[in-house]
């Protein structure tokens, strides 16, 4: 089941990529017949949806260090790189498409070296180009940001370095530190941190690097109701612990004033199978209600004391959709895709936030970075920051600091994380992930930077 | 005196062979047996044939190392528990039973089979001895076309199909009337899913490999058992039910046990059916769980190792279910192979 709700998720997502890609493709290929047009015209077309990615400066107070000419035509190389390569994969799909997608190819090709040259002498120190090393990498684990990773994967070996071979297979958080520990794989991807006593016993030098954000969120079936909906932590609790059980308990009425809750049974539905949804889920509940805390606890499968489950995220909003008075919880980027309303949660600060992006984003401000590489995994559910959607978590791919042994597998790995985590972040929004904050993301290059290969770094790229 | 014909049902893979070649033929005394290539096809299929007892014994010994962390922690609880707890918290402390599971598979494999079994035998004699002729080819091979359709098919009928009619049409007004005095219907109905659902859409599955399997059975009976029969003077409906089933009938429950085994096992359908909640309940319209999708369901990303074995022992437990019917099977059949020697004309 599971494997067949991934894939068809993933399927999903990459075909909206794919159509809205071809879109914007569409508009700009048109100008790719006079070169010297292109770059602007493909910084216009990129830029606008771009601006959204990148955390503003004012949400994140550490990012004063980056300077806001560094990151406008760094942007714009993403959605050109982006856009080249989807394109790309379209034009195989469509063989009519492919003088188009040639056409947009070179002209974004020129868009990623234009606007560089144009403000070298501000971004000279910065610049950094993966290299070009053979090497065949194999990670796997977490399903949740497996879309994005294919597509980072995809465009990374085609256009930015055709000579790795990459290779993700989305098989669970817990299996992916399995096969980590084990050195099935070169790197691993998780949802939830390595327990900290096999971190010691089992995989010592293993490092989380925080690589998207993700939020989790309440999806609800009421004929006849088509408001988003204002949920509390007590709500939210109350009716995965059994205690709400109909959709018009005054605890609900309260907070949905205006909107008139039928006299309906409420069906939650949770994942039934083992998952890091749940985990991010379940670790919320813990934080916000004793009750849950000391009843059911937080884990990737938990005994729910109410509800049904479903498998996959694809299987809960089925059984949401065919069910009259159900709630059920996904993530965000996969509500989003199948067009579900964003409901609003009641944060820490008690405000109501809908998970856009970024608020979730904002889940992940004025936490301690702990200047420890080794130790940047942490859950952000419950945030404090006024604008924080609640339900948030990081996902992180798993690397050794010490025991690679080949020097040039090394290399290629740093190389295509730090692409992740500079240029792959473009890519993160029109998935339904959230980029990371500028902290956190600098963060998780530093704590990169320190993996080493007998002693010497395999990585020396800039901070930015 | 008809010719007697035993209906051999070796791992239910039913074949029939006439008992006075029951002894295979001897082997080629001839100079060189290796240029008939008889001794390297001889050696060839016995490594073959004992590979795969060999590989179900490392299966069932694999199941056993991995499942030992559990079975030392929990024993029998394991099989009869009935909370399953992976995490533990301030009240529940971590606890694997796996009894909700284990009765899920049982019960909805028993439904399942209380409404194939007859409707398939039905089937089968059918298409091997009431049919006409024009339409029994294509009759079979639709059954067993519908033998062939993936569970998955079958699942996601289930849930966007059948789950949603059986709710509104039969769960709800069943739970109304007679729920309110037989625990097994009682309600309420949210989701629709549960273990009759489950045990419906597993009649479904197993019905096609029964009937199929039972129409080849039929088929074996030689025509002189019929012909004997109509010569004194039965009905159509006497001859089958005195002179062909009797005939068969180690080889229509070989048929039978063959539907249960994969009733039993099923994965797929049942984790998109049943609901999957550890949560016994006495009616069969609340979700439970069966062993295989609680396995498929959570063993990928379990929370520790505890929890990973016992998930095993849950599957060891499914493995030795299986195998326990599969010999009760044996016995029956070889009971009733004995009991009706000479056939019962």
């Amino acid at each position: 089941m599971s494997i067949v709700t991934r894939k068809l998720r993933a399927t999903m997502l990459s075909l909206a990529i794919a159509s809205a890609l071809l879109l914007s493709a569409c508009s700009s290929a048109p100008a790719a017949v006079e070169p010297t047009v292109v770059p602007e015209v493909a910084v216009e077309a990129t830029a606008a949806p771009e601006a959204t990615a990148i955390p503003e400066p004012t949400a994140v107070p550490e990012a004063t260090a980056t300077t806001e000419p560094t990151k406008a035509p760094e942007a714009t190389a993403t959605t050109a790189a982006e856009a080249t390569a989807t394109v790309e994969a379209t034009a195989t799909m469509a063989a009519t498409a492919t003088l188009a997608a040639t056409q947009a190819a070179t002209a974004t090709k020129a868009a990623m070296t234009a606007p560089t040259a144009t403000t070298a002498p501000v971004v000279a120190s910065t610049e950094w180009e993966p290299r070009q090393l053979t090497a065949k990498l194999s990670g796997s684990g977490a399903s949740f940001p497996n879309p994005l990773y294919q597509v980072w994967i995809s465009v990374y070996t085609k256009n930015v370095v055709p000579s790795v071979q990459l290779s993700y297979s989305s098989v669970g958080s817990g299996q992916g530190q399995k096969d980590f520990i084990a050195y099935l794989t070169d790197f691993g991807g998780t949802d939830s941190a390595i327990k900290s006593g096999d971190v010691e016993s089992k995989a010592p030098d293993a490092i989380h690097l925080p690589m998207v954000m993700g939020g989790v969120m309440p999806m609800v079936n009421i004929a006849g109701i088509k408001t988003p909906l204002k949920f509390t932590p007590e709500t939210l609790a109350g009716i995965y612990l059994g205690a709400i059980t109909n959709w018009n308990d005054p605890r609900l009425a309260k907070d949905n004033e205006g909107v008139a809750l039928p006299d309906l049974a409420i069906t939650p539905v949770y994942r039934s199978d083992s998952s890091g949804t749940t985990s991010i889920w379940t670790d919320y509940l813990s934080k916000v209600s004793t009750d849950w805390k000391s009843k059911v606890g937080a884990g990737s499968a938990v005994s729910f004391p109410a509800g049904i489950g479903a498998s996959g995220n694809a299987g809960v909003s089925a059984t949401v959709l065919n069910t009259n008075g159900a709630v059920g919880y996904v993530e965000v980027g996969y509500a989003l895709a199948a067009g579900f309303p964003l409901p609003f949660v009641k944060n820490a600060s008690g405000n109501f936030v809908k998970p856009e992006t970024n608020n979730v984003s904002a889940a992940a401000n004025g936490m301690n970075i702990s200047s420890n590489p080794q130790k940047l995994a942490t859950s952000i559910t419950n945030s404090a920051t006024p604008d924080a959607y609640p339900i948030a978590a990081f996902t992180y791919i798993l690397v050794r600091q010490k025991t690679y042994t080949d020097l040039n597998k090394a290399q290629a790995l740093a190389d295509f994380i730090y692409w992740g985590l500079t240029t792959g972040q473009g890519a993160t929004v029109r998935l339904g992930y959230a980029p990371l904050p500028e902290a956190m993301r600098t963060a998780s290059m530093k704590a990169l930077k320190t993996v080493t290969v007998n002693g010497a770094p395999v990585i020396d790229a800039p901070i930015k | 005196m008809a010719v007697r014909i035993s209906i051999r049902t070796a791992h239910y893979d039913v074949e029939g062979q006439m008992a006075q070649q029951s002894t295979p033929p001897q082997w080629s005394t001839g100079k060189s047996p290796l240029r008939h290539g008889d001794v390297p096809f001889r050696a060839g299929t016995v490594a073959l044939a004992s590979a795969v007892v060999l590989l179900v014994f490392a299966v069932a010994w694999m199941l056993y190392t991995s499942s030992q962390e559990a079975r030392t922690a929990f024993g029998w609880d394991l099989l009869f528990g009935s909370t399953w707890n992976p995490v533990e918290t301030e009240l529940n402390p971590v606890s694997f039973g796996g009894w909700p599971a284990v009765r899920g598979t049982l019960l909805s494999a028993l439904i399942a089979l209380i409404i194939a079994a007859p409707l398939a035998v039905a089937i089968g004699i059918y298409l091997a001895e009431l049919c006409p002729p024009v339409l029994r080819t294509p009759l079979s091979f639709l059954v067993e076309l519908l033998a062939a359709v993936p569970s998955v098919i079958y699942g996601v009928w289930g849930v966007f199909v059948f789950v949603p009619f059986f709710s509104s049409a039969v769960a709800e007004p069943l739970s109304a009337t007679v729920g309110a005095i037989v625990p097994w219907f009682a309600g309420p109905i949210a989701t629709g899913r549960g273990l009759i659902v489950t045990g419906i859409i597993l009649a479904l599955m197993i019905l096609p490999t029964i009937a199929s399997l039972t129409r080849d059975v039929l088929r074996l009976v030689p025509n002189t058992q019929r012909e004997a029969m109509l010569a004194i003077g039965a009905t159509r409906w006497e001859t089958i039910w005195l002179a062909v089933i009797p005939y068969s009938r180690a080889g229509i429950i070989g048929a039978i046990m063959l539907g249960l085994g994969r009733a039993l096992g099923e994965t797929m359908a049942a984790t998109m059916l049943v609901g999957n909640t550890q949560r016994i309940s006495e009616s069969l319209f609340a979700p439970a769980t069966t062993a295989a999708s609680l396995v498929a369901n959570e063993l990928t990303n379990s929370v520790s190792s505890l929890h990973e074995s016992a998930l095993i022992s849950v599957a060891f437990a499914l493995f030795g279910i299986t195998l326990f019917l599969n010999f009760g099977a044996r016995l029956l059949i070889w009971f009733v192979e004995r009991n009706t020697r000479g056939g019962r004309s």
